[in-house]
Parts: structure tokens; C-alpha cells; sequence
């Protein structure tokens, strides 16, 4: 709490964002007016259903929308720098140590040609300017900060699991240092275990850097191990956002109601003893 | 990982019968046995012996040495129009699908328009206008044929630009060189070297076949489609005329149509396999 009001500027502010997609029959609004301030060292949890607006919102913030997807009013302002609709050199110059995106499926965010070693390497010359030989060693390093061994280098990414590639990923966040980070749904398709190595090693991503970090998930129950505020998503719309405790508590929207309900129905049902 | 790099009976064949040519476009003028220019009109229209394995021409000239000389003329015309075109066309298609919107339009608009004209009638036209010579045959057809890969390298650009890993590796902060090159392209190269091999062989056939009509390499330059030409007039008293540049035109194609065959089988085979 200190920490929030000692610092004046948010690493990531996001004001009034509106998203919308072109149609034949003009344009169609998904994301509407959405504000989120995320401090540094803090980490905002963003829930929703499915369709609610949580992957457009990642896609928006990380500057990745494709056509016909438009960002059409607001402003974001992240690492110093202020953004608005149209701008496309200032994208290039923030993504990666600026805001890194963080996707929903890692097998897919890896370039199957080329080993994790090589391609960790790469964004770190690109990001830090760095030559080859120190630029492959650090990677070898970040892997086993992220719980790998150093061989993965060699490894291809269709050798690696879907929580080593994560993980992987995860080691390429710790080697820029991003000022923010957006993870969308990260642990998707992980076991309950991986999905609590794979939590706490964002924990800890935060904590070493200090990124400001939006956790993207559908998982409330993952939020509120990780978040000390949630915002909740509804067809285009951040409807609430309260200190998680108070979230759970008083849900004041019917969204958060039917969220915070799914998941109480879900823990009385594991506190039934299966036959 | 070693199992699928081996290389298939077709690809061999193929590449060794490349390679074979290539060999005779950097030394066939040099194991020629005869000089390919050499009159002896007492030795005109000779049936094969052993001294002329394929006869000798209306001039007396052995048909066997200007086969080998004329190697290095239709190859290489066949080979750099096919090489042009690609690089052109690759360039140009990737550009548009890369770029987008009104460029993209306006390009692909243009190669519609290149399309429409069949593409050996239209290699001819621009034949025509220029100095009869090789390296005018060369430009004509590749002109003729950039459209076509245009085409092809933009649709496959796009396809490429919308792999997840592409999107994360921009999310990453890559830069556009490394997009390009470690990303995009080799996501292309598989699809683009067969149809590489299938097209260059098509153009050499091309290459015959306007030299055929007089609009290549000039006599008494030995070329195989003009050889062709000059064989139609002895048809009747010479016929093996006819089979020299017949049978080596058939040779290259064939190796080209081979060695694409062979690539393909192993490509396929490699995909169907996990990656």
C-alpha cells in the first residue's frame, strides 16, 4: 500500500482504451473505454470469461493488433513513453523491454527452427546489444534461473513440454527486464502443480525485476494467490476492480458474482468426498 | 533427427544429374573433342561413328562437341531467368504481403495483369523488341515469370507473418532483419525451392524453344534450341540430328523435375512427422 502511493507515475497506465473491429456494416465496438494502472513491483490480476475482452486486451497492450482489429481512442502510457492510436515506431522501440507479452500457448510463441539456446541469444543481443558468446552464456544462465538445465540450450523447442517451453519464456522475460509484463492465461493447459511452478515463477520474475506485471487469466483462483487487486472483464468492459479480498468478499458486479459463485461451487464440490 | 535428413533415390538422381550439368556448363566447351565451330563441309550430314558420336551437322561440324559447348548457352539462360525472376518475384511478394493494405493492393493488382498474358507469348513479345542475343532471352523470360512468384511468396509471406511465433517474436522486440531472416523466410523456403526446381526446369524448356525461333544465341553460337531448328531442315536425310539436343534437353528437364519430385517426398515426409 505505501509503495503505491509512493510512487507518482504508474509503469503502465491505460486510459479509456477503445478497441474495435471493421465489418462490412461499419464498426463494431470490443473493447470499450478500459482504464488500468499497474504500479511497479505489483501485480494486477485481470479476469473474465471466455470472449469477455482478456486477449484483445493483452494484444492492445503489447501494441500487437492485427488488422481488422483497430485501436481507435485512448492512450496508453508505459516505460516513460506516451502511446496513442497510429503510432507504429514507437512500438518497435518498446516491445520486448518495454511491455513483453507473455501468450496463452508457449509451443506456438517458439520458432520451431531454431534451439531455445540461440533464440534466448537473440533477443538478448537484440534487446541489450550484447555479442554472441556473453549473449549465449547469460541464456544458459537464465534457463537454470527458471529451473532448466543449461542443456536446453541445444534443445529444439517440440523437445520441451508445454511447462519447459513456459518456462523458457519466462527466462526470456528475466533476461530483458521488462519494465511491464503481460501474461495472457500462461498457465493454460498445465496440471495444478506446474501451474503453481509456473505462478511462482512470475512471482518471482516481479520480484527480481521489478515489472510491473498484468496477469491475464479466467483462473480466478490463480489471481488470487498472485494479486492483491483484480479487475474483472465483461463483453469489452472492465465492470470492477477492488482489492482481492474485497472482490470476494462484496462482488458488486453480475460478472464477478457469477465468477466468485463458479469458484465457491467448484471448492464445495472438492470438499465433497469422492466415492 | 539424423533418419529424416536422408536423402531419397529421387533427390539423388536428381542432384547428381544437376550436378552433371553444371559440370558441363563450367567445362563442356573444354572436353569437347572437336572444336564445335569447325566447318568440313566433306564431312557434312556424317551418321554417328566413332569419332562424331552423334554425326555431324550440315556443316560438318560434330554434333557431339557443340552439344557440350552449348551447355554453358541454354543452361545458363534457362537457369539465370528462372534465378531472376525468383528474386524478383520473391522480393516483390513478400514486400506486398508484408505491407499491406493499398501497396499490397496495387502490386497484386499488377501481377493479375502480368497473369492474364500467357507467359512464353509474352517472354516472345519482349524478346522481340530487344537485340537478338542471350542475355536479352534471359531478361524477356524472366520478365515473363516474376509475376508468378509474386504471387506465390505473398501468399505464403502472409501465411507465414500469422504464426503465433511470429507475433511473439515481435512481441519480443526483434528487429525486421531477424524477423525476416530467422522467422519468415525459412518458414518459405520448403514450398519455394520445389516449386524452384519445377519452374527452372519449365524455363529451360523456354529457353529451347524461343532459340527455337531464332530470338537466342545467334549462329554459329552452339545452342541446343537452335540446333533444333537447324536439324528440322535434314529431318529426312540426318534424323539423329534431331536426337542430340533432344535427348539433352529432355536430360535437364528431367533432372530438374527429379530432383523437385525428390524434395517434395522428403518434405512431406518430414511434416507428417512431430514437430
Amino acid at each position: 500500500m505505501s509503495r503505491e502511493q509512493s510512487l507518482s507515475q504508474p509503469r503502465l497506465e491505460a486510459t479509456g482504451i477503445e478497441v474495435v473491429v471493421a465489418t462490412r456494416g461499419g464498426e463494431r465496438c470490443l473493447l470499450a473505454g478500459l482504464d488500468l494502472r499497474v504500479e511497479s513491483g505489483e501485480i494486477l490480476g485481470l479476469c473474465g470469461s471466455s470472449g469477455a475482452g482478456k486477449t484483445l486486451t493483452a494484444l492492445t497492450l503489447g501494441g500487437l493488433l492485427p488488422p481488422p482489429l483497430r485501436w481507435r481512442a485512448g492512450y496508453i502510457r508505459v516505460a516513460g513513453r506516451l502511446l496513442e492510436p497510429g503510432l507504429v515506431q514507437e512500438w518497435r522501440e518498446i516491445r520486448g523491454r518495454g511491455v513483453f507479452v507473455l501468450f496463452q500457448s508457449p509451443g506456438l510463441a517458439l520458432n520451431p527452427r531454431l534451439r531455445i539456446g540461440l533464440q534466448i541469444a537473440e533477443t538478448l543481443v537484440s534487446a541489450h546489444g550484447l555479442a554472441r558468446r556473453p549473449a549465449t552464456r547469460e541464456a544458459a544462465r537464465l534457463l537454470e534461473r527458471v529451473g532448466l538445465t543449461a542443456a536446453t540450450t541445444r534443445a529444439y523447442p517440440f523437445q520441451l513440454s508445454g511447462g519447459m517451453r513456459q518456462r523458457v519464456l519466462i527466462a526470456i522475460a528475466m533476461g530483458l527486464r521488462p519494465s511491464v509484463v503481460i501474461a495472457d492465461e500462461p498457465t493454460t493447459g498445465l496440471d495444478p502443480a506446474r501451474r503453481d511452478a509456473i505462478l511462482e515463477l512470475l512471482r518471482e520474475l516481479v520480484a527480481d525485476t521489478d515489472a510491473a506485471l498484468l496477469m491475464i487469466s479466467h483462473d480466478l483462483e490463480a489471481l488470487a494467490h498472485l494479486s492483491r487487486r483484480i479487475g474483472v472483464l465483461d463483453a469489452g468492459r472492465l465492470v470492477e476492480i477492488a482489492p482481492t479480498a474485497e472482490l470476494f468478499a462484496r462482488p458488486r458486479a453480475v460478472a464477478t458474482q457469477q465468477l466468485v459463485a463458479s469458484l465457491a461451487a467448484l471448492r464445495a464440490a472438492d470438499d465433497q468426498p469422492v466415492d | 533427427m539424423t533418419a529424416e535428413r536422408r536423402i531419397n533415390a529421387l533427390t539423388l538422381a536428381g542432384g547428381v544429374l544437376l550436378a552433371l550439368l553444371v559440370t558441363l556448363v563450367v567445362f563442356g566447351g573444354a572436353i569437347a573433342p572437336h572444336d564445335p565451330n569447325q566447318i568440313d563441309l566433306t564431312q557434312r550430314l556424317q551418321a554417328p561413328s566413332l569419332a562424331h558420336p552423334f554425326g555431324t551437322d550440315q556443316l560438318g561440324r560434330c554434333v557431339a562437341s557443340r552439344i557440350l559447348a552449348g551447355a554453358a548457352m541454354t543452361l545458363s539462360a534457362g537457369v539465370g531467368a528462372s534465378l531472376l525472376a525468383f528474386a524478383a518475384g520473391l522480393i516483390i511478394g513478400v514486400g506486398a504481403g508484408l505491407l499491406g493494405g493499398r501497396g499490397d493492393w496495387l502490386l497484386m493488382r499488377l501481377v493479375d495483369v502480368a497473369l492474364a498474358f500467357p507467359g512464353l507469348v509474352l517472354a516472345l513479345v519482349l524478346a522481340g523488341f530487344l537485340p537478338p542475343s542471350p542475355t536479352s532471352l534471359t531478361f524477356a523470360l524472366a520478365l515473363a515469370a516474376w509475376p508468378w512468384w509474386a504471387r506465390l511468396s505473398r501468399g505464403l509471406a502472409r501465411e507465414a507473418a500469422t504464426r503465433e511465433y511470429v507475433v511473439a517474436a515481435r512481441a519480443l522486440g526483434l528487429g525486421w532483419p531477424r524477423l525476416l531472416t530467422r522467422y519468415l523466410l525459412p518458414q518459405l523456403w520448403p514450398s519455394l525451392s520445389i516449386a524452384l526446381a519445377v519452374r527452372t526446369g519449365g524455363l529451360l524448356a523456354a529457353v529451347a524453344g524461343l532459340s527455337y525461333l531464332g530470338l537466342g544465341a545467334q549462329p554459329p553460337t552452339p545452342e541446343w534450341g537452335r540446333m533444333l531448328e537447324e536439324a528440322r531442315v535434314h529431318m529426312g536425310q540426318a534424323p539423329w540430328l534431331m536426337l542430340a539436343p533432344g535427348l539433352a534437353l529432355t536430360v535437364a528437364i528431367a533432372a530438374c523435375h527429379l530432383f523437385a519430385e525428390g524434395l517434395r517426398d522428403q518434405l512431406a515426409m518430414r511434416r507428417t512427422e512431430p514437430v
